[in-house]
């Protein structure tokens, strides 16, 4: 499986997905218009390498420093995917990465991490 | 136009910053970078900063999506003419992000519904109501979540105000302002 990489812009993070490495990386800010149409490629990348029967253990790192509110639920339904994933026997731990500062982040993570109990999701401070 | 009577009712109104003019993508991210630079540099605290940011993103992105007088730029993009300003209330001392879009008579009383019910609620329930939202993503659509307001009202320090004032048959016009 190829990797994807996407380059930062002013309002959409740097996303890194790599299938030899089984590492699932964003940074940066996440507040693009059309947040679903940008993010569709990303999405159908995260669920085609999920639907490969290798089992391994992936790392999904989140370091986003401010996001919008679709971007919100565009994280939701891709934790969804990682939760689907993790029923189906793959190994994925989470890492939302924060600034002690930056407690909307802190916030941000705690309720994904009450949504979605049965993911190993790690709130990590910089 | 009488530049000096509206410089005067820009500092009654402590209004830093003010834009009236088309709302894109390209636009709201440039005003939101530079607000957050300027901010940064008068010391004020990067929660607060992320907050206005936050706020102020929320309402263009509105204004792009909802004003009844967006254009389409093609894939998925729009633009809309609205105002908006953000300035310190020096009575109630807190920022505030405020904005003014027109919009169609059919929307208003799903809007002042909406608002209404938010308006109501405490940190506490607004969070929860954000998840369950978020969870069920009923008010999905094309370019978002629906969780735009409560996004501004999870973040807000004091109620939001807003207002609805009918224009015409085709035409209302909204404006909102939340304190942070």
């Amino acid at each position: 499986m190829e990797n994807l990489h996407i380059e930062a812009t002013k309002y959409t993070p740097e996303i890194d997905l790599n299938a030899e490495k089984n590492m699932l990386h964003f940074s940066g800010k996440s507040y693009p218009e059309n947040t679903f149409d940008f993010y569709q490629p990303i999405i159908a990348w995260i669920s085609a390498y999920f639907q490969e029967e290798t089992k391994r253990e992936t790392v999904v790192e989140m370091d986003i420093i401010y996001f919008n509110s679709s971007s919100s639920k565009l994280f939701f339904d891709l934790f969804d995917i990682l939760e689907e994933a993790r029923q189906n026997g793959q190994k994925i731990t989470v890492h939302w990465l924060y600034d002690a500062e930056n407690e909307n982040a802190l916030e941000a993570g705690e309720d994904f991490k009450e949504d979605f109990e049965s993911l190993d999701f790690e709130l990590i401070e910089k | 136009m009488n530049m000096l009577l509206f410089k005067e009712n820009l500092e009654r109104e402590g209004i830093i910053f003010s834009f009236s003019g088309t709302i894109s993508q390209n636009i709201l991210s440039s005003i939101a970078e530079t607000l957050e630079k300027e901010l940064r540099s008068t010391g004020v605290s990067f929660v607060l900063i992320q907050n206005i940011f936050a706020v102020f993103t929320e309402q263009m992105q509105n204004i792009m999506s909802y004003s009844y007088e967006h254009i389409h730029l093609g894939d998925n993009a729009l633009k809309s003419p609205g105002i908006c300003v953000v300035g310190y209330d020096r009575a109630k001392k807190h920022f505030f992000v405020s904005s003014a879009n027109v919009m169609h008579p059919d929307g208003e009383l799903p809007l002042r519904e909406k608002l209404d019910k938010m308006i109501a609620m405490d940190k506490i329930e607004l969070r929860e109501y954000y998840k369950i939202l978020r969870r069920s993503g009923k008010e999905k659509h094309g370019r978002g979540a629906g969780l735009g307001f409560l996004e501004m009202a999870k973040k807000s320090s004091l109620p939001i105000e807003y207002a609805i004032s009918h224009l015409d048959d085709k035409r209302s016009f909204f404006e909102i302002k939340v304190y942070l």
